[in-house]
């Protein structure tokens, strides 16, 4: 038991590494280069919500993430959309962001930087890091999709947020990575 | 076992292997485009009913491994039906050896290939029917709200005919396909959906859709995402009346922003009445009640056919917890078919499957139905979890269970028996329902008068005096209930009661024409003829254009001995338009009146 929670340490630590050197492609919608990685003052985490403009399955999920960060921007967690995709203009964004409601910073991650160092393989995908950039809990905003096609009326386990409060009290975040559904990066970045 | 293990790890890395190779000459241009071209675009095409299109390699390369992956679990094309099980219009599933071409194209990065893409099919942008006769749409377009859950509207338009119309087919634009997921469209000869309508402030409303909005005579009418029902013979059209609605009730999945919902449905015409008329069987239960937790709860019904048949179209119904559904055709020589077989229901996807060719039914055919219900909390499209009890209704939060049936009587003079059969099973049923509703809300004074009036018309005056009591219990100021329960305890013979009934519901409401009308010919059966006379003169002072309150005081005035009287108000009695039964009766006692007149 000892030795794997070293191990696991030693894992967490290596995933944080990267972050030392940050992101220099992202950049926000007026072009300017971000480091979302860093955390502003008085912010705990920052929650990264990887986005494409044309996922029917992320955009269904706008209002629960317009929720979310209304509810933990106020416990210092920030929340962040990423457009990873490069067919996704700083104009397409623009109008993504207006239809959809969002007030919520943007960045646009077309070198795919912060999909690397968090590892998301859809969207929608939620990466919480927390200081130096380490990932806190990477996966599904909630079960409601279990697959395409098959889904459930409502969810039954609010996984981001149960990752958020945890966090939000200090504690270890419980489940730290889960499957999320939706569309399939790899796809997209090809 | 360790050989075995050996020879399989062999096997295994020789076939990816082979998969390997084979996935580098998987490309789109040869392979890939026409299974897309052929299977899908029809729906996900611009303008489509499909939330995004795959017409170019761009727009399928950037959604290859959710197609691989879609297809592979069989959501996509969608088709509930098990292989095998009839031969369905627009049924064309993938092969397995498409679906793996498509996975491999995936797995190999979705890979262009060269050389020149197969043709698009031409598709048109507009109705894929042809130009309608009418096309209508609802007055304003609802505004669905950003919301996390779906939603249901149910919308009355208006349909602008003068005189009976015969119609061979509609077709349903969704308007906006990010958010339409399918419609149940009825047809309300009453003004009943449009007053409920009228009466939510935005577009549509939300609730159910009152009985009054029926499928047309012998048709089925509604639509999915990518099915567009072909237009029936000439022959078969159905009629539609002036002054009926067309009813749209829309399920609605939200996309994640407001949209604007403005479906657009075409009505194409034929010149000519129908020579025939399908008949439409619903099988099912109305008596579900399913305990919480309950992870296998079957329903079953079935129908005996009394004459040749063919059928033509079966459309299932269930809400979210049905699992299985299951009809099938027991033959008079002992041979079985299944006729519908969905292992894995679901509710987005109430396809109308209509047979390429009508399947010939012989009379003594017994068609049943069986329907599986998950209510645990392991069935991951249950609405309530904790799962709790859940009974039949109509909200999509109760459950139901119908099994449609369009069948064509053979001989066209076959067809009122079987119809006639059948409409007074399916009365039965909703009777049942009613009975489940009222075991929930016992205190609904409105279901005790709808299920009242439905034991009624098929004879069971009993129950229908029991229920009127209720809803008198309920509503004690009501006259009408009072009228209700006089009525039905005539019908029943309940003469002494009858009166009781009708003289509390005059003592409520004293110029209630009807009441005086039913209390003078009680009265007059029992022989009492002064009293009747003067409810009935009383009826026909109150509302003179009442051939029924009319021909009860001639009946009155007969029985009195004043014959001229009676002839005199018969007179009246028949100029005005009524019901076939009455006027022959009508008839019949004026040549009887006739008769007596003193020379």
């Amino acid at each position: 038991m000892g030795r794997k929670l070293l191990l696991f340490t030693a894992l967490l630590l290596a995933t944080a590494a990267p972050a030392a050197a940050g992101p220099t492609r992202v950049v926000d919608l007026a072009g300017k280069p971000v480091d979302p990685l860093v955390l502003r003052a008085g912010r705990i985490a920052t929650a990264l919500v990887f986005t494409t403009t044309d996922c029917p399955i992320s955009n269904r999920y706008a209002p629960e993430v317009r929720s979310l960060a209304a509810l933990f921007e106020k416990q210092g967690i920030a929340f962040t959309l990423v457009y990873p995709v490069g067919t996704d203009t700083a104009a397409v964004v623009r109008e993504h962001v207006k239809k959809f409601a969002y007030s919520i910073p943007v960045v646009r991650d077309t070198a795919q930087e912060l999909v690397k160092h968090t590892g998301v393989t859809v969207t929608p995908e939620v990466a919480v890091v927390g200081a130096g950039g380490a990932v806190l809990y990477r996966g599904r905003i909630d079960d409601r999709y279990l697959e395409f096609g098959r889904d459930r009326p409502q969810p039954t386990e609010r996984t981001l947020e149960r990752a958020l409060e945890a966090i939000v009290q200090g504690k270890p975040v419980a489940v730290r990575q889960t499957q999320a559904i939706g569309c399939y990066l790899a796809d997209l970045l090809k | 076992m360790r050989i075995t293990a050996l020879v399989f790890v062999f096997l295994t890395s020789h076939f990816s292997l082979l998969a390997s190779v084979a996935a580098q000459d998987v490309t789109f241009t040869r392979d890939i485009a026409p299974i897309v071209f052929k299977s899908c675009v029809s729906c996900h095409r611009k303008g489509g009913p499909a939330p995004f299109a795959l017409t170019t390699y761009d727009e399928v390369r950037r959604r290859a491994t959710q197609i691989a992956t879609v297809t592979r679990s069989r959501f996509m094309p969608p088709w509930k039906v098990e292989p095998g099980v009839g031969h369905f219009v627009g049924q064309d599933p993938l092969s397995e050896e498409q679906v793996a071409r498509l996975g491999r194209w995936a797995a190999a990065g979705a890979p262009q290939g060269e050389g020149a893409l197969p043709p698009l099919p031409s598709l048109p942008d507009g109705w894929l029917l042809g130009q309608p006769d009418l096309i209508v749409k609802p007055a304003r377009a609802f505004t669905m709200p950003a919301q996390p859950n779906d939603a249901f509207r149910i919308f009355a338009i208006r349909l602008p005919v003068t005189r009976r119309t015969y119609v061979r087919g509609i077709e349903f634009h969704p308007g906006n396909a990010r958010v339409v997921h399918h419609a149940n469209i009825r047809i309300d000869r009453t003004d009943a959906t449009r007053k409920l309508d009228e009466a939510d402030p935005l577009p549509g409303y939300d609730g159910l859709m009152p009985r009054s909005a029926e499928y047309p005579e012998g048709h089925f009418l509604g639509w999915t995402p990518g099915q567009v029902a072909p237009l029936v013979a000439p022959d078969l059209a159905w009629a539609l009346e002036p002054g009926s609605d067309l009813v749209v009730q829309l399920h609605l999945q939200p996309s994640g922003a407001a949209e604007q919902v403005l479906p657009e449905i075409g009505l194409y015409f034929s010149d000519r009445p129908p020579s025939r008329i399908p008949t439409i069987l619903r099988l099912g239960s109305q008596s579900i009640e399913i305990p919480a937790g309950e992870p296998r709860y079957v329903i079953r019904d079935a129908y005996t056919l009394p004459v040749d048949a063919d059928l033509l179209a079966v459309q299932p119904h269930a809400h979210y917890r049905a699992r299985e559904i299951r009809g099938t055709a027991h033959l008079p020589d002992g041979t079985s078919r299944l006729v519908m077989h969905i292992t894995d229901w679901d509710f987005r996807w109430q396809h109308v499957y209509r047979e390429v060719t009508p399947i010939r039914l012989p009379r003594g055919t017994r068609l049943a139905m069986e329907y599986t219900y998950d209510n645990s909390a392991g069935n991951v499209r249950n609405p309530e979890l904790p799962p709790a009890k859940v009974y039949w209704g109509q909200r999509s939060r109760d459950e139901m269970g119908d099994l449609w049936f369009q069948l064509l009587a053979t001989n066209e003079r076959d067809r009122e028996l079987m119809r006639t059969q059948i409409a007074t099973k399916m009365t039965i049923e909703d009777i049942a329902g009613y009975e489940t509703m009222l075991r929930v809300d016992p205190k609904d004074a409105e279901l005790h008068d709808d299920v009242a009036l439905l034991y009624m018309g098929v004879g069971q005056m009993a129950p229908a005096v029991r229920h009127f009591e209720a809803s008198v219990a309920l509503k004690p100021d009501s006259a009408a209930a009072r009228f209700n329960l006089g009525t039905a305890q005539a019908q029943a013979g309940l003469l002494e009661q009858a009166v009781a009934s009708f003289r509390a519901a005059l003592a409520r409401r004293g110029d209630y024409a009807l009441a005086h009308g039913n209390l003078g010919q009680v009265l007059l059966a029992q022989g009492k003829t002064g009293d009747a006379l003067k409810h009935l003169q009383e009826a026909v002072r109150l509302d003179p254009a009442n051939p029924q309150a009319l021909f009860g005081l001639a009946e009155a005035y007969a029985a009195s001995g004043s014959i001229d009287l009676a002839i005199e108000t018969i007179d009246r009695a028949i100029k005005l338009p009524m019901p076939e039964a009455l006027a022959t009766r009508v008839v019949a006692r004026r040549e009887e009146y006739l008769r007596r007149r003193p020379r």
